[in-house]
């Protein structure tokens, strides 16, 4: 079920309602892990079973990890959990592409490969493996209760695109709904009406320029490919804080509290700082199971490149299998190890309008490499350059319409504007009263039902 | 006071939320092409006799005060699914043509069709007030065309902005009376380089992204064959004429060219006027590559009176 469809208001209010009328524990727990799994078969019922047999996994082995004393042992049930987990994400999500590598065309595929990749699946294991982490760590106990433990896999708001929770964070809040839970209404409300409004508003509107260059290789000309590079980077933005905050605010109104996701990344001034605001649970995961464990930067300047390298890389095979995300991995991998070599282990303490920039440019060419469908749009495109055709501004059509034109540079200016005040100190003290912010969630509401995009779009993070 | 909090934004937003369908249905688009010719069918005292469906090829290209007895119901981009909705609708209200005359386009069941209906891009509160619940069931329709209907019906406003600003710009089509769009515009008066340019835009639009056959629009081309053969209604097709330019850009597309392939196989049994070469080498008569100017209408109109009456004199064949 998509949060942008016919269905899901319908749902939720149905949800939240029966959440809210019965003061159980028990019971709103059952309710919500009902609604989550609803929620996600909906989509597909062939798929909850995969999800519950890789979480009913997880489940079992931190439950063993958590009773034996022996360190091998425990070993040897994290491994069993981390193995199935990554089968599973190797099979559904890199079975099809390292099939079509070692098979040559996609006709002498056997059918088996061709599977449909499960949505959220990169999300709900990587939460699942860092729960089994946690345990193994001794940072958590195992959770005895498995409607407990599955709630905390499926919470229907951030299971099929994060935030990728930690269990100490989570669990907790979804064991504990006793009738005096603060239930924040008008923040939840504010961060949905946001991420409709990021979504529907922009996201989508930017969509369409962005599908027309990078889905017509040979008829987008440099100057739409440069536009739509730009583009893409605010439509993915929108389109994953949208998602993310959409997700808070519903999580919200049952007294759960998610992490934040995104704090302001093109507000960045370092490529550092850019990966400490954008997709943060997922920088967190990458940092705390695979690079500290790597050596981090305790091992010496190369060994951390390296480290560095081999996380970006992996971060951009998270992102699906295909060759394109494995660039964009590694340009800001380079970026980073670049950045530290020439401005310092702490680049960020005196940063300026010129990091600024490059910073910018540097990850707004980097989401070139993460748009275009494949590594032969890039030799395509390699080759154009070359081309004065392609450099040609006479055929610069950039929309079908300039309203739709003049309302995605102004949605990009103002999110900009927005997130630029946001934090300063004349703005963050003042808080508007009750009646003020209802005026404005009506209005926002409004706005998005006019001037939003509803052609039904699916939000790009499913994909991964 | 805490019941006031919420009751009251509830109030002020289901106020304005039906505060702007009635103005989105009334005033925003009271004007469209398809009510502009509902009002005026409705006043004929008599229900015309021969019925004209179709797209914007009909729209321009037939002038009924030339065929006396006629009505032309064709609007820009109504396809066989709207076609069907409309006739099926107009026969719940005991009204029917003795003929109705379908365009046989070589876009005509291209899966631009049902994209333009899904897209909100047409008159959205004429043909959702066109379709009911039983309409859906009945029909079998697909879950993104309940979707459709829904927001259609219940949201109509719901990103369409652009026609607030359009409210202030003369409306690009006014019809007659009898249902007849004209246009005075003249491709021939066009540059060949232009012509080509035009002709490529449009059969780029048509065809670029969209298959140009879908079996979509294919089942309610059928759907209006068995609603016509149960009513008695004469069913016959008329292919529009496009320039030499035009033709040549879809004699290119082997997938297009498939269309006429399919079309006959469907029309097999059905009287069929095909003008789509009549015209070559006379860019004077259209007013765009593949649509007809007034002057083109008047010729066009004269061929179909002609071919309608030849019918008359011979009986239908049973398809």
């Amino acid at each position: 079920m998509l949060f942008n469809s016919l269905e899901f208001p319908l749902f939720l209010a149905m949800v939240v309602m029966l959440f809210h009328l019965v003061n159980n524990n028990l019971f709103r727990q059952y309710l919500l892990l009902g609604a989550s799994l609803f929620f996600y078969g909906y989509w597909k019922w062939s798929y909850l079973v995969l999800l519950l047999a890789s979480s009913s996994i997880d489940y079992w082995a931190a439950i063993q990890i958590g009773q034996h004393e022996d360190q091998k042992k425990k070993r040897l049930f994290l491994l069993l959990s981390l193995a199935g987990n990554l089968s599973i994400l190797l099979f559904f999500k890199y079975g099809k592409f390292l099939g079509e590598s070692f098979f040559a065309d996609d006709e002498n595929l056997p059918a088996w490969l061709n599977v449909v990749l499960p949505v959220g699946i990169s999300f709900y294991t990587f939460q699942a493996m860092g729960y089994v982490v946690d345990v193994y760590r001794n940072r958590l106990p195992a959770e005895k209760s498995y409607s407990s433990f599955l709630l905390f896999i499926t919470f229907f708001p951030q299971l099929v695109a994060g935030p990728i929770e930690r269990a100490p964070h989570l669990l907790k809040q979804l064991k504990d709904f006793k009738h005096d839970i603060d239930v924040k209404w008008m923040p939840g409300l504010w961060l949905m009406a946001s991420g409709f409004a990021k979504k529907l508003l922009l996201a989508d509107r930017l969509g369409v320029f962005v599908d027309a260059a990078f889905n017509h290789p040979g008829e987008a000309t440099a100057p739409q490919l440069l536009v739509a590079t730009f583009f893409f980077g605010f439509q993915i933005y929108c389109d994953f804080s949208g998602y993310t905050d959409i997700a808070r605010g519903i999580s919200l109104f049952f007294g759960v509290d998610l992490m934040k996701n995104f704090n302001r990344p093109y507000l960045s001034r370092t490529l550092a700082d850019f990966w400490r605001r954008w997709h943060i649970s997922l920088s967190g995961w990458f940092r705390d199971y695979v690079y500290y464990p790597l050596g981090g930067n305790r091992e010496g300047k190369w060994k951390m490149h390296f480290n560095l390298l081999t996380v970006f890389a992996l971060s951009g095979l998270w992102h699906g299998a295909n060759w394109t995300f494995l660039i964009w991995g590694l340009w800001h991998g380079f970026g980073l190890v670049a950045e530290r070599i020439f401005t310092g282990p702490k680049p960020e303490k005196n940063p300026g309008i010129f990091h600024f920039a490059i910073t910018l440019m540097w990850v707004f060419t980097g989401w070139f490499f993460f748009r275009v469908n494949s590594w032969s749009d890039i030799l395509f495109f390699k080759q154009a350059v070359s081309s004065a055709s392609f450099w040609t501004l006479s055929d610069f059509n950039l929309f079908h319409s300039n309203s739709e034109l003049l309302l995605s540079v102004a949605g990009i200016c103002l999110l900009w504007f927005w997130e630029a005040i946001q934090n300063k100190e004349w703005l963050s003290g003042r808080t508007l009263s009750m009646n003020l912010q209802t005026l404005f969630l009506i209005a926002t509401l409004f706005t998005v039902l006019w001037f939003g995009h509803f052609k039904g779009q699916d939000f790009i993070y499913f994909q991964f | 006071m805490k019941t006031n909090r919420v009751l009251i934004p509830v109030v002020v937003i289901v106020a304005l939320h039906f505060l702007f369908c009635f103005w989105y249905r009334n005033v925003l688009t009271s004007d469209s092409i398809a009510r502009q010719k509902e009002s005026f069918f409705e006043k004929h005292t008599s229900v015309p006799r021969i019925w004209f469906f179709g797209d914007s090829h009909p729209m321009l290209g037939v002038n009924p005060a030339m065929l006396p007895g006629s009505f032309n119901f064709a609007g820009t981009s109504e396809n066989y699914f709207l076609n069907y909705v409309r006739l099926k609708q107009m026969i719940s209200e005991k009204q029917k043509p003795e003929i109705l005359v379908l365009p046989a386009e070589l876009h005509s069941i291209s899966e631009q069709g049902n994209v333009l209906v899904l897209g909100h891009e047409l008159d959205d509160v004429y043909w959702s007030d066109r379709i009911s619940f039983s309409f859906l069931s009945e029909e079998k329709m697909e879950p993104s065309f309940t979707r459709w209907w829904l927001s259609a019906r219940y949201f109509p406003y719901a990103g369409q902005f652009y026609r607030i600003f359009s409210q202030w710009k003369k409306n690009a089509y006014t019809a007659d009376s009898l249902g007849f769009i004209s246009s005075a515009e003249d491709y021939g008066s066009l540059k060949e380089e232009e012509r080509m340019a035009s002709a490529s835009a449009r059969y780029q639009s048509h065809f670029h992204s969209y298959p140009a056959v879908d079996s979509f629009q294919i089942r309610f081309l059928r759907k209006t064959m068995a609603l016509c053969k149960s009513e008695g209604i004469r069913l016959i097709f008329v292919q529009y004429p496009v320039t030499d330019e035009y033709r040549k850009f879809c004699e290119e597309n082997a997938a297009v060219l498939k269309v006429d392939t399919v079309l006959k196989n469907e029309m097999k049994g059905y009287p069929v006027l095909s003008m789509r070469d009549s015209f070559a080498g006379s860019p004077g008569l259209f007013s765009d590559p593949d649509h007809m100017n007034t002057k083109g209408a008047t010729q066009v109109s004269e061929r179909i009176a002609l071919f309608i009456d030849s019918l008359r004199k011979t009986p239908a064949v049973k398809p």
